[in-house]
């Protein structure tokens, strides 16, 4: 028999060894890229277009092409999910519209994100005949990310105390008025920390944009709605493909450092809105 | 049961600002207020006491329907602000609330500056910038607070104290140009001094508005009011003037109340 201390010894080391095995597999992936990445990125590298498929050249048309779609998904993306989420927050009386919704929304964040690319495939490129668009890969992404952002956003709304739309509403403001001066501005923290939450998930996803969204080679910055762009997600796989060259893998680790700094600046704009955009009520308290 | 008393005991009936016939209030099936009619005086205050619980907040939020919005809150009977009917009359509920302004029980500012927050109410206005800064002048002179914060209007009005604050919403409030004031335990999460700055504000109010305030403090419907209700489980025990409030001559409940803040009905 155990005593009790020595129970709650071994139950402390067992969470002390859970926390320990996440950081250390944590710290040796962020290591590996780290270690393996630096030795492909110059100047040259980030700055060049690739050649051989990427096997050579550097990633220049993978970075502008992970940024435009990015940028353009989440252009996509705010107004939907913020109107979602007011009419969500504030306008839904009835609790079963709330669950039903609430429902839709878990359920969309449910969905793999290689059913997301099927889709778009068959209803964007076959069936409205597209063809091969960053601007439907963007849409694709953007509706990725509706859950994510409406789920921070109504988070916010609903922390905010009842007071300060009652006090809005006590000084004789419209509804119209409480949402676009009242609810929007005291939870835009919630709003673009989402965003950024959904981005940072979003421009690291191959499966959805790879088969409509994005080619191989030979792709510079669009001229038009209609024409693919490379990502560096895709392109990282396409490097993965060719791992026997150790160019190619070098190039990889490369593209792949690339992408964690540019999610991590991502993460920590999120931290930094959250902090920089909550309202008075919660800062103080 | 008494019977309400429609007419002030003691004082010759002026037209009401706010009366109330047969007035019932429910959250879903809950019964909050009872056919309750009341008379309130213009430009005066008028105290509502009562024990926690005995609906002075639902009856003060019924003023300006600042509780419709409530899932399952229904009301029936009549409800005359100014001899207009408050709940058919006013199709736009904006109009009622710009008349019939409401300062809650603990203060809520905006996290804006001093003198956006007293702008609030009125952004839908066509104001000039002279006549803008007027209006706040002259709310935060009404609400006493110009003395305060003149030299900072561009200050966050998270920053000021909390009795400030209150009175920061007063101003707010003010700024609308209701006729009417609705205050609910405005001195509840002050400190006793700036309760007594309330106090004395609302007593100076009082010249240009009509004041309804809920209190739980006896004393201090004793120092301000000019006319009492007093409300137990829903119903009016009795209402009257001060004097006669806490006079010997009021009902035995009443005393009990007003002595011992007990309520047994
Ligand atoms: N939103 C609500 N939903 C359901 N019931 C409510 C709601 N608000 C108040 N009540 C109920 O209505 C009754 C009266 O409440 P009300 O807030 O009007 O009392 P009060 O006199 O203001 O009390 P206090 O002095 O404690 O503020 C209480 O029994 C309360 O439980
Ligand atoms: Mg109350």
């Amino acid at each position: 028999m155990f005593s009790r201390t020595m129970k709650d010894k071994l139950f402390t080391a067992a969470l002390r060894a859970a926390l320990g095995l996440c950081l250390a597999v944590l710290a040796v992936l962020i290591l590996a890229i780290i270690v393996a990445g630096a030795k492909a990125i110059s100047f040259e590298f980030l700055f060049s277009p690739a050649r051989d498929f990427g096997a050579s050249g550097g990633i220049i048309y993978q970075i502008t092409g992970t940024v435009l779609i990015g940028i353009t998904a989440s252009l996509l993306v705010l107004p939907f999910a913020t109107s979602l989420a007011i009419y969500r927050a504030d306008f839904v009386k009835s609790d079963r519209v709330k669950r039903m919704i609430d429902t839709s929304i878990y359920s969309l964040n449910g969905i793999p994100s290689i059913a997301y690319g099927l889709f778009g495939l068959i209803f964007f490129v076959n069936i409205l005949g597209t063809g091969l668009s960053w601007f439907v890969g963007a849409i694709i992404l953007a509706l990725m990310m509706l859950p994510t952002v409406t789920l921070c956003a109504v988070a916010a709304m609903k922390s905010l105390p009842r007071g300060y739309r009652e006090n809005g509403y006590a000084l004789g403001l419209s509804r119209k008025d409480v949402v676009i001066r009242i609810t929007l501005p005291q939870s835009l923290h919630g709003i673009v920390t989402g965003l950024m939450l959904g981005l940072a998930r979003a421009v690291g996803e191959t499966a959805p944009i790879m088969f409509i969204a994005t080619a191989f080679s030979g792709v510079t910055l669009p001229g038009s709605f209609r024409e693919p762009v490379s990502t560096l997600p895709t392109h990282i796989l396409a490097l993965a493909q060719q791992a026997t060259n150790p160019d190619a893998l070098a190039n990889a680790w490369g593209a792949s450092l690339t992408l964690v700094f540019l999610v991590f600046v991502l993460s920590a704009l999120a931290f930094i809105a959250r902090i920089r955009l909550s309202p008075l009520s919660e800062r103080h308290t | 049961m008494t019977q309400p008393q429609l007419h002030l005991v003691g004082a010759p009936a002026p037209i009401p600002a706010i009366e109330l016939r047969n007035f019932s209030a429910c959250y879903g099936d809950l019964r909050v207020l009872k056919d309750v009619s009341l008379s309130v005086p213009a430009r005066s205050v008028t105290c509502l006491l009562g024990p926690s619980g005995s609906g002075k907040s639902t009856l003060i939020r019924s003023l300006n329907r600042i509780n419709d919005a409530l899932p399952g809150f229904t009301t029936n009977g009549q409800v005359d602000i100014h001899g207009e009917c408050c709940m058919t009359d006013f199709n736009d509920i904006t109009r009622l609330r710009a008349k019939v302004g409401m300062v809650f029980q603990t203060p809520c500012v905006f996290p804006c500056s001093i003198a956006q927050n007293v702008l609030f109410g009125v952004r839908n206005r066509k104001l000039s910038k002279i006549e803008k800064s007027a209006l706040v002048e002259k709310s935060l002179r009404s609400a006493a607070l110009w003395q305060d914060v003149s030299d900072r209007l561009d200050a966050p009005a998270g920053a000021l104290s909390v009795g400030q604050q209150q009175r920061l919403c007063i101003a707010r409030a003010l700024a609308v140009t209701p006729d009417i004031l609705l205050l609910d335990e405005p001195t509840a999460s002050v400190d006793p001094v700036s309760a007594r700055n309330i106090e004395a504000l609302i007593s100076e109010l009082k010249k240009d508005y009509t004041i309804v305030m809920v209190t739980h403090d006896v004393r201090q419907a004793g120092r301000v009011a000019d006319h009492a209700i007093f409300l137990c489980d829903g119903e009016i025990i009795e209402q009257g003037t001060r004097d006669h409030m806490f006079s010997k001559a009021a009902l035995p409940k009443t005393r009990t109340y007003l002595l011992e803040e007990f309520c047994d009905c």
